[in-house]
């Protein structure tokens, strides 16, 4: 499932100031590619990913998704947009703290109406391979950080998502924490053939990218198409 | 979401703020009890109105007697007058929602049980509509058509004889009708002091006591009757007074098949020129009073199950800032908009219902408790049919459960699409 952006732009109104979040980004990303979208805090890159998940509308500009455009949805149809097609993982996790960890991640496929037995029996496997096998049914407060970001993983992933969101999805993790839940998102994402949009601050993420997005104040500084440490610390070299 | 799931999903949320949901439910618990006993009191007084009324006779029977003449018009236009006779007798069975009708004979006699006498109401009916007009035997049966001038006493005709030749005629007289032979003799117009031979009779049977006008008259089949007035006129000779135009039946009475139609059945028999007369004219004034009282007890209890929708509303409303990142989080990874509408309606509808299902508990209780101190209170029932101050039917119950769970649904409605409206984004960052 590619997607396509058209001249996205993004103005918020803060009082009387207009703060131009994004000022007119084209991108396009290939299906089953691995999207790093990089950049400092403030640089537009998560109004960016909130825009391709449809959880905001933008001030202008196109958003094709399997060639529809997702801007021109309604929020009941961003809904079941998002339910069909679309998982996430968060920096923060956003676990809800009542539930198991394994009716977290049966979360999405009950919106989905899909039964019981099987939902269970597909989110326990999910949760497996994220090795929490033992963890099935304590609840996110019985969990440290690195165990709660895979259960988050698992809820992303489980059913059949066509494009995953991650929101500095290690942002909150330990550097070796973040290394191995780096690689278990690859993993799954090179399973399932998925396309996966990552934004992140952290340069070391990037590395694992087909697809690295540079974005600076708003717009696209550079993208590079083949993930090489050089590329990355010649982008490091321009910013600092 | 499957509604099962959206169900498990909201119990599970009202069971996780037990408290909360508890401290709701009571408020609507409170309501819906205080709407269930005050209605119930006035059920209740209606229905001991009911009995009574019930008790001076049937409410679904109308009494027709011939129009009202004033006195000067009697002797110049008779012509115009409507008469009871058999071709009335016959419009008012073709009427519609009528069940039955019964002629009356009304007539004036005395009996005689060998020294003793007494002088009654005899009325001629039709024997085969008596028990559409509950005429129920205490003693004996009901006359039939094949034993002659058989009676069938009211249950306090036996009291009623005397001796005229004792000086203290009303003394300890009481008859025992079904085994003393008696005899009848009719009271006629202008020839009373003419020596009779008395007709003789037989008690079929004594009526049941009911109260009402059935226990100081006595009743025969209406031929049976006429057939003894034919006779004695015949005797009579008095051929240069034949009457002209007279009713032939002195009333009737109708009974109607259903206690609602009963006005307007009157109203068609007043139309057509004759006087109708039921207990239910006089219930239709209190009716309207009772529907009052009602209203006013019914808004009472209201106004408890209002304050208790308020409660309802604020609880969910506060559910919602607690659980907007709930919702954000939820809404993200693929609720729609309507799956969290319907789960804050079902919850909010949840506490309504499970309130009713208590206030009902509740007020059976508390009817069951105003019950029993007003017994002890009427020093054990005098007998007067009042039994039960607070009365409450099943559809007192379910409408009572149907209401607080409507009420539930209505105070979460806002709430719920408040919930549904919250932005994603902000939502999720929400702490």
């Amino acid at each position: 499932m590619s997607i396509v952006i058209k001249d996205l732009k993004k103005y918020y109104k803060v009082g009387d100031q207009v703060v131009k979040a994004l000022r007119g980004v084209d991108l396009e990303i290939k299906k089953g590619e691995i999207c790093c979208i990089l950049g400092t805090s403030g640089s537009g890159k998560s109004t960016m990913l909130n825009l391709m998940a449809g959880l905001e509308k933008p001030t202008k500009g196109e958003i094709l998704i399997k060639n529809q455009d997702i801007t021109k949805m309604n929020e009941k149809e961003l809904a079941k947009f998002r339910q069909k097609n679309v998982g996430f993982v968060f920096q923060s996790y956003n676990l809800l703290n009542a539930l198991t960890a394994l009716e977290n991640v049966a979360l999405p496929l009950t919106f989905c109406e899909i039964p019981k037995k099987i939902r269970e029996k597909e989110s326990y496997k999910i949760l497996s391979k994220v090795g929490l096998k033992t963890h099935v049914l304590h609840k996110p407060m019985q969990l440290s950080g690195g165990q709660r970001q895979r259960v988050g993983i698992a809820r992303a992933f489980v059913g059949t998502p066509e494009i995953v969101f991650a929101d500095e999805p290690t942002g909150n993790l330990d550097s070796k924490t973040s290394e191995e839940i780096m690689k278990l998102i690859l993993e799954i994402t090179a399973e399932k053939n998925l396309t996966l949009i990552m934004v992140t601050h952290n340069r070391d993420l990037a590395r694992y990218a087909d697809k690295v997005v540079y974005i600076l104040d708003g717009e696209i500084k550079k993208v590079e198409n083949r993930n090489s440490e050089n590329d990355i610390r010649r982008y490091e070299d321009e910013t600092i | 979401m499957t509604n099962r799931d959206l169900m498990v999903m909201g119990l599970s949320n009202l069971k996780r703020r037990k408290m909360r949901t508890f401290l709701t439910v009571l408020g609507v618990v409170i309501g819906a009890a205080s709407i269930i006993v005050m209605l119930s009191l006035g059920i209740g007084m209606n229905r001991n109105f009911m009995k009574n009324m019930e008790s001076m006779g049937s409410l679904n029977v109308i009494d027709v007697s011939p129009e009202y003449q004033r006195y000067e018009e009697q002797s110049s236009t008779t012509s115009d007058k409507k008469l009871l006779d058999d071709e009335a007798i016959e419009k008012f069975k073709n009427l519609e929602d009528v069940d039955a009708v019964m002629p009356i004979l009304d007539k004036y006699v005395t009996i005689k049980a060998g020294r003793l006498e007494s002088s009654i109401r005899l009325l001629g009916i039709d024997l085969e509509v008596m028990e559409e007009f509950d005429f129920k035997v205490g003693e004996g049966t009901l006359p039939t058509q094949l034993a002659n001038n058989e009676i069938v006493f009211g249950a306090h005709i036996s009291e009623q004889f005397y001796d005229p030749k004792s000086r203290n005629g009303f003394g300890n007289n009481k008859v025992d009708l079904m085994k003393e032979s008696l005899k009848l003799f009719p009271e006629m117009r202008g020839n009373s002091d003419q020596r009779q031979r008395g007709i003789n009779i037989k008690a079929s049977g004594i009526l049941e006591p009911d109260q009402g006008e059935k226990d100081w008259s006595a009743y025969m089949d209406i031929n049976s009757l006429e057939k003894i007035y034919e006779d004695i006129e015949r005797k009579s000779e008095d051929r240069s007074r034949r009457k002209e135009k007279e009713d032939k039946y002195q009333s009737v009475k109708i009974k109607v098949n259903d206690i609602d139609k009963v006005a307007d059945v009157s109203k068609k028999i007043n139309d057509m020129g004759y006087r109708a007369w039921s207990l239910n004219d006089m219930l239709d004034g209190m009716k309207k009073t009772y529907a009052g009282i009602q209203a006013i007890l019914g808004g009472i209890g209201g106004v408890s199950l209002f304050v208790a929708a308020i409660g309802i509303t604020n609880t969910m409303v506060m559910s919602i800032y607690e659980r907007t990142k709930e919702i954000g989080i939820m809404k993200v990874i693929g609720a729609e908009l309507k799956d969290i509408k319907k789960l804050f309606l079902f919850e909010a509808a949840m506490i309504g219902c499970l309130g009713g299902i208590v206030g009902m508990v509740i007020s059976f209780l508390i009817s069951q408790i105003i019950n029993k101190v007003a017994a002890s209170f009427m020093g054990g029932g005098m007998g007067m049919g009042i039994e039960e101050i607070s009365y409450i039917p099943v559809w007192l119950y379910l409408s009572a459960l149907g209401f607080s769970t409507f009420v539930g649904v209505l105070a979460g409605y806002y709430p719920a699409v408040k919930a549904m409206k919250l932005s994603v984004l902000e939502a999720i960052r929400t702490e």
